[in-house]
Parts: C-alpha cells; structure tokens; sequence
C-alpha cells in the first residue's frame, strides 16, 4: 500500500463529493474507515479514490451496475486484493498491519464463486471457521466446538450438520458458508454477492439471515447485491458506485427515487410508492 | 507493449517460412554436386533422395498433423485434443512394436494399416469411456493421457524386453525425418489431399457441431455420423504420419491454436491456415535440427525437438487462449460417503498393508512353483526382497500423501503427480545429471530429480494460478510440461550409450538396481518429509474452499502452497527415482482414500499412505511373480493396475449425474 493515512484522506477530500441525503449516519467507531481507496489495472482506475465509513449493526448494501467497481472494492477491504493507493482501517488499525490470522479474527468474507467444497460435512465446514482462532496446530477446544453449534443453530442448519456440502441445494449450500462465517466470529462479515444463484424465497431467507445477525450479535455486514429493491429492504445504508465511483450514498428510502436511480444505472426508471419502502421498476 | 511495435501474424509466419527457406537452400547448396565421377554422382543422389524429400516430408507432416489436430478439436469441441493427447500415436507406436515381434508379417503387409489400427483402437477406447460424460474435453484428454502413457510404458518395456533389436524403435519414437526416398512423402500426400478434400466435403456439418450437440441436432445434422468420419479421417492422417515419420508431437495441438491466434476466425480460413503453419512449424524445426547436427548425424530426432520448441509456445500460449467453458468437473467427480469409524477404517487398511508386505517377503515363485520361505531360505531371500519391498512400499507411500497435497491444493481430484509432468520434472532432472556424469551417485540423483520436479510443479502452479487454477488449465500446463520433459528424455535416450539405457529403465520404472542404501535413502525420505504434511493437516482442510476463502479464514495462502508444493515435488521426485514417473498411484491412492470416506485431510493423508504403500508393494510383488524368471518393470505394473481403475473411475463419475 502506499501513501500514509495523512495524505490519503487529503486526497480523499479531492475526490469526487458524496452525494449524501442524510449525511453521515455514523454512530460511535467505525468498523472500517476506508481513505482515498483506489485501484488500477492496466492503467486504467478501476476504483477512484472512495472514502467510506462502515459502522457496526448495520447493513451497508453495495449497489451498482455491472463493472461498477463494487466487488473490487469488496475485495481490498478484505485484504484479497492489494490496493493501488489510499489506507483501510479497521477499528483505528491500518490493515496493513495485521497478521492474517489476526485479521482474519475480525473480518470474514465471503467470495462470489464458493467451491462445491467436496467431501466435507456442514458441521466440517462450519468447523473450518475457528481456524483464525486455533490455527495449524492449537486445539480445537470445547470453546470452539461451542461456537461451531452456535452458528449452525443461528443458520438454521442443526438438523443438516451432518450431511455432506456438496449434497445441499444451492441456498442451503450458501447458509453454510454463511454459517462458517459466523463461526469465525467476526465483527464484521464481507459477501460478494451471496444472492446472485438463489430464487427470490432463498434470496429472502438469506437477507433476512444477515439482517438477523447484524442486529443480534452486532456485527457489521458489507453486501455486494444486484437487485436494488432488495438492497433496500434489507440494509441499513446504501452506497451505490458507477464506474469507480460513488454515484449516490445515503439511507434506502433516499436511493430509490427516479433522479437518482437514473444516476446510477443511466436508465429511466420508475418508482412505485408503496405501504412500506417504494419500489423501482423499469417502465 | 505499444500496438504499432507488434508483427501483423500473417507477416510472422512468412518471416518463419523464409528462415526455414534459408535453411533449406543452405542444406541444398552445401549438398549440391560439385565433385565430378562417382563421388558427384552419390551427391547427387544424396540430394535427390535425401535433402529434398525430407524437405518435402517435413511440410507434408506438418500439415497433415495441422489439419488433423484441427479436425479433432472441432469435431470434439476440445482445445486440447490432438493425436498425442488422445493417445493416437502412442496407440500406433504399441501396436507397430507388437506387430515387429509378434506378427512381422503383418508390418511386411502394411505399416500403415497396423499404426491405424492401433491409433483407432485407443481412440475408439477414450471415446466409449467419456461417451458417458458427454466427451467433456478435461475428461476426454485425461483418459488419452492415462491410455498414452500405459501404451508408452507397454512399449517402453517390449523395447527392453527386446534389447537392441528394437532400440531402433525407441529413436522412431522420437520422430526422425531422416529419408531414403520419396516414398514416405508419397504417402503423406495422399493422406493430406484425402483430409483436405474430405474437410472440404464436411464443412458444413463440422461448423454445426461446434455449436454442441444438441444445437447441431435441433439444425438437422446427422451429429453422430458426420462426427465419426470427421474422427476416423483424423486419426488416419495421424497415424499416416506416426507410421511414416514416427511420433512427432505438439504440431497437432499448437498448428490450430497458432491460426486461431494468428485471426483465423472461421472454419475456413482456419483449415487452410492451420495445415500452413503447421507445415512451417515442422519445416522449420527439421531445418534448425539439421543446422544443428554435427557431422556425426543429428543428435536429437526432429519430433523431440518439436516439443522442445513447442512446450514453451504452449506455455507462451496458455493465458492467451480461449477455453470452452464447460460444467465444472468438480461436479461430476464420485461422491462420497463417510466413514463412520474412521479411524477403524485406518487400521484396517494398516493391517492389509502388513499382510502384503508380508505375502511379498514371503510367497514367491521358484523354479519348482510357489514357495512360501521359511526358516533358513527365508533368511537368505530376505536380503534380497526386504530392501525391494521397503523402497517399492516407500515411494508408494510417498506417491500417496504427494498426490493427496496436490489435490487438495489445486482442489482437482483429477490432478496428480504424474498428469502435472511433476514425474517427468523428475526425469529430466536425474536426466540432466547423469549426462554430466554417468556414474553420479544417489545423492546427486535425488538432488536432480528433485530440482526438476520442483521446477515443473512452480511453473504449473504459476500458469495455472492465472486461471484460477481451474482444471483446463492445469492441465493444459501439465500436458505441455510432460511433453517438454518427455522430448528431453527422448533425445538423450535416443543418443543410445549407456545413459540412455539407465534412463529408459527408470522411464519404465525398475526395482530391479534398488539394493538397502537405495531403500534407506527412500525411507528416510518419507520420515522426514511425510511427518511435516500431517502437522499441516489443517492447511489442507482450507485449500479445498479456494484462494479466496482460505485468505479470508487467515491463512498466508502464498506461502502455504510453496511449501506444500515444494514438500510434495520432493517426495515425487524421490518416489519417481525407484519406480519411475509413470505409475498412478499418487492418482489413485488418494481417490481411493476418498471414496472409502477418508475426508479429513489426515484421514486422507494417512489413508493415502497405507493404500499408496500396499498398491506399491503389490505392484513390485505381481511385477517379480507374473512372468518369472523375468522381472517386469514396477512402474508399468502400477501403470496397468491404476489406469484402467481410473478410467472406469471417469466413468462411473458420469452415471451418477447423468
């Protein structure tokens, strides 16, 4: 990483201004304080300099249009990828300067693509969680062993424990993972796009599965998603990027309006006030 | 690289065709008659009936083998798929060796009817046994690999079996263009005008078939039949050239990939370009080795060197090119059930694994039948079995946990190895000492296999890494790192002095020279590097979920792998220099593990290890037993006992989903 913290938040002041409604929603410390975060390949910047807050109990949703920049961002806050500049923080930490397994005890993520993970059991699966924790050669205690049927009751999966992962349904087959997640006991979990190969019940019964674990146990959640309507019923706050960029921030009821949907997705689109949260449509 | 630096393709390939031209007018100039009386008269004929048709068999294979490569990758709608790869030639090479021995008549009749039989014959055999998988193309060249590697080792050993008789097979083998007469070009020109007028004939149903089956059907084409044609036509050319010319590898593969680089988009243009540049290819190549010879003879066969310069055109080629997308094979790999006890389950493979070791000390033949020694008999036979048995047991046990690494690693349960070329790394490696000194001892010996295996795993792992080490590429590395360490192998082997036999025995792998230092060094082996993999147990549970998912849970991915990587390229490397590359165990002994429902990564470790051993020990046991007084190689024992398990593996895969 280069740059210090000091210019990174110089730059990030140059950067492009957040289009905000609500202003700053951030109460007490924040899980994450991302400054001036840029990446480039090729050259070419994939991710202009962002600056953003996570805070913790709350479901940030990342929205955007496809090659928007959303999962890229994802993946340098979890450390998979090497940012081209700025600083990410993680409880007034720099990441840079924590070990894996001591990173990995205060951030899960989960990939887009989850392997089929072959030959294992949920209840092995989920147990691959306490990794962070015990590492190659420590004892996997009772400790561990009670957080590991912990997450497996929170994820509804007890009765599958023993079933083999690759034997499960594409929605069971992501609670799973969702499971291991919690078992890592993180204050804060990363998914890329954990809904995209699940039916609109799955979809549901996922979302309402992370919602449900940010407001119990307090962790922070970070959501790359797609469908909009979604984001906004199920987050907290919504940071929506175009082309590197953030293109509208600011509370759910805020994006979705006519003006700004169209900033985001270049695209006339229409919304339907409803008894609860509107709803977008494409005319 | 800025675009106006770049040569325009068509532009590369007339400079590559010209430097072949220079080359070939300096061999005719400095061939040319000059003397007067005899001695310009056997010029003359040396001329017209050895530089100029070799000139004209060298375009002529390649462009048979461009066309042909072409043909089956369309028809298969497989990247990879080409004579080699499908066990074509390696099928022609079997059957030709056979036929020299057993029916001579038959050869007298027609070489190139039996090399056709024989490349039908394994093609027909990959097909039936991934017709269940829907010809899924990592299937398909997997099961051509396995088949070609167990004809290459049935052939290495009737070559040993023979002696010198058929050494000069061995050179064939390497692909020498060397010509007599223009009969060979005669021939080879027949077969490309058949090729090109029947590819002209099929264009149609060929450009349907690369849209898939059921699409190709739903427009109305007959798929099964125009296929078969399209593949009987291909592996007719192949074999022409096998029989003529001998195995000359690589063309087939990259002619194909190069047109398609070189802006060859559709059928047509790349079925002219393809057999062109495959002409150049080989033109050229002939050209450089003949450069290159000194005047003894060429040292290294034209086919071998093809591969030296086309292992690293593929390598070159690998990130550029478009794979298929296909299902992914994790999916269609056989699904375990777990074991319930198992650590009962251990121990009893443990205990089946002391009954071998004790049936192979034991039970022999004799010249008056079977024995079981006993007493003072057993004693004596004991110095001779024990250190056999432990270095036979050893790199089984080596092979195993190896195998089970680099599966978990790559999170490919078809990888291994022996597929990665990490055995031929091996190879080239223990190669590369012993032509620096032929009586190394066995310390350099490891040393060198263990560097050369170590070199083929990172550049596998590296080339692959770029692609998420996904299954097609792996392999892909590992088909062009086995080819380029294979051509190494085959050029030193084919310089016939006593390295070259040292090395063919090791290619066929042979117990037979392992007396107690060897089987100590093999034991120590395995103490020390074994140990490290189950403390890094752990490690190995979390590569099966991917990079992604192992970072995130804390795990330094990087350096886990390299020294994961590096524990397993020394434990093959060391396994391979007593039994050879070629065995599949370090395939198979991990499957094994798995469908008996060892899925922790200790269980399948430690799994791995006993049935690694007891396969091994077997092996070794069945080689000394099944044509007493003779003692067939280990390795091909192995080889035959593993790879038909494998096949039929691949297939019982398929039925289950369908």
């Amino acid at each position: 990483m280069t740059g210090t913290t000091g210019q990174s938040i110089e730059n990030g002041s140059g950067g492009p201004a957040p289009v905000s409604a609500s202003g700053s929603d951030v109460q007490g410390v924040p899980l994450y304080r991302l400054r001036g975060l840029t990446f480039r390949a090729g050259g070419r910047a994939i991710v202009h300099p962002i600056d953003l807050d996570v805070p913790p109990r709350q479901v940030l949703a990342l929205v955007g249009p496809n090659g928007s920049g959303k999962s890229t961002l994802l993946k340098m806050m979890a450390r998979q990828l090497r940012p081209s500049g700025g600083a990410v923080e993680l409880l007034g930490r720099p990441v840079t300067t924590m070990s894996d397994r001591e990173f990995a005890r205060q951030v899960a993520y989960m990939p887009q693509f989850t392997p089929p993970a072959e030959g294992m059991t949920v209840r092995e699966l989920v147990g691959l969680g306490r990794f962070p924790w015990h590492g190659a050669l420590g004892r996997f205690g009772p400790d561990d062993a009670a957080k590991v049927e912990a997450a497996l009751v929170q994820t509804d999966l007890t009765e599958m424990a023993g079933r083999m992962v690759d034997s499960l349904s594409g929605g069971e087959r992501q609670r799973a993972w969702l499971a291991m997640m919690v078992a890592q006991d993180a204050r804060c979990l990363l998914l890329d796009e954990p809904t995209s190969a699940l039916d609109i019940a799955h979809q549901v019964e996922m979302l309402k599965l992370v919602r449900k674990l940010a407001g119990g146990s307090g962790v922070g959640v970070v959501i790359v998603i797609h469908d909009i309507n979604m984001a906004a019923r199920f987050s907290d706050r919504i940071v929506a990027l175009r082309r590197g960029e953030v293109a509208a921030r600011g509370a759910p009821a805020d994006i979705l309006d006519a003006a700004v949907l169209k900033r985001i997705y270049g695209l006339e689109m229409g919304i339907l006030p409803t008894a609860g949260l509107p709803v977008s449509y494409v005319p | 690289m800025p675009a106006n630096m770049r040569l325009s393709p068509l532009a590369f390939w007339a400079l590559a065709a010209a430097a072949a031209a220079v080359l070939f007018a300096r061999a005719v100039i400095t061939g040319w008659p000059s003397a007067g009386g005899v001695e310009g008269r056997l010029q003359e004929i040396v001329l017209t009936h050895g530089t100029l048709p070799r000139a004209a068999t060298a375009m002529l294979a390649g462009a048979t083998l461009g066309l042909s490569g072409l043909l089956l990758q369309r028809v298969l709608r497989n990247p990879l798929a080409e004579p080699s790869t499908l066990g074509v030639s390696a099928g022609a090479q079997l059957a030709m060796a056979a036929a020299t021995i057993h029916a001579p008549a038959l050869m007298a009749f027609s070489v190139g009817l039996v090399a056709f039989a024989g490349g039908l014959f394994t093609v027909a055999l990959v097909l039936a046994l991934t017709w269940k998988r829907g010809l899924e193309p990592v299937s398909v060249v997997l099961a051509g690999m396995m088949t070609a590697l167990t004809a290459n080792a049935a052939s290495a050993a009737l070559i040993l079996a023979n002696g010198e008789y058929l050494f000069s097979l061995f050179i064939w083998g390497g692909g020498s263009l060397t010509q007599q007469s223009w009969g060979p070009a005669l021939s080879l020109a027949v077969a490309l005008a058949v090729g090109l007028a029947a590819s002209a004939l099929l264009l149609r149903p060929l450009a349907l078939l690369s849209l898939g089956d059921a699409a190709a059907r739903s427009l109305g084409g007959a798929v099964s039949l125009s296929r078969f044609l399209v593949i009987g036509v291909a592996v007719w050319m192949a074999t022409t050239v096998a029989a003529q010319v001998g195995i000359i590898g690589f063309v087939g593969l990259a002619a194909p990939a190069l047109a398609a680089l070189s802006g060859a988009r559709s059928l047509k243009q790349r079925l002219v370009l393809a057999p062109v540049i495959g002409a150049i290819l080989l033109w050229l190549t002939d050209g450089l080795v003949q450069f290159f010879a000194g005047p003894g003879g060429e040292r290294v066969p034209t086919g071998a060197a093809t591969a030296l310069l086309g292992g690293p055109l593929l390598i070159w080629l690998l990130p550029r090119l478009k794979l298929f997308e296909w299902p992914s094979l994790a999916g269609g790999a056989a699904q375990a059930r777990r074991a319930a006890r198992p650590l009962v389950l251990l121990a009893l493979l443990a205990a089946l694994a002391c009954i071998v070791f004790a049936v192979a000390i034991v039970a022999g033949r004799g010249p008056d039948g079977w024995t079981l020694a006993s007493g003072q008999l057993l004693a004596d036979l004991a110095d001779l079995r024990i250190p056999r048995l432990v270095a036979a047991a050893g790199a089984g046990a080596m092979l195993g946990v190896a195998g089970v690494v680099i599966q978990r690693i790559t999170g490919n349960p078809l990888a291994g190895p022996e597929i990665l070329g990490v055995g031929m790394g091996a190879g080239a490696g223990l190669a590369a000492v012993l032509l620096a000194s032929a009586t190394a001892g066995l310390g350099w010996q490891m040393g060198g296999s263990a560097l050369g295996a170590l070199a083929v795993l990172l550049l596998i792992l590296a080339l692959g890494a770029r692609g998420g080490l996904g299954p097609e590429r792996l392999l892909f590395a590992g088909i062009a790192a086995n080819a380029l360490c294979s051509a190494v192998l085959t050029a030193i082997i084919a310089l016939g002095n006593q390295q070259s036999y040292m090395l063919l025995q090791w290619l066929s792998g042979s117990t037979g020279r392992v007396g107690a230092s060897e089987a100590l060094a093999g034991l120590v082996g395995l103490c020390l590097l074994a140990p490290p993999l189950f403390l890094a147990a752990r490690w190995l549970d979390l590569f099966p979920l991917g990079p992604a998912a192992a970072r995130s849970l804390g795990l330094a991915v990087g350096r886990a792998r390299f020294l994961l990587v590096a524990c397993a390229a020394l434990l093959t490397a060391l396994a391979a220099l007593f039994v050879g590359p070629l065995s599949f165990i370090g395939l198979i002994a991990p499957h094994l593990a798995r469908l008996l429902g060892l899925g922790r990564a200790w269980q399948q470790l430690l799994g791995g290890l006993l049935i690694g051993a007891a396969l091994m020990a077997l092996s070794d046991w069945l080689a000394r037993m099944a044509a007493f007084p003779y003692q067939l190689p280990i390795g091909l024992f192995a080889a035959l006992l593993g790879g038909p398990y494998l096949i039929y593996l691949l297939a019982k895969g398929a039925e289950r989903h369908g």
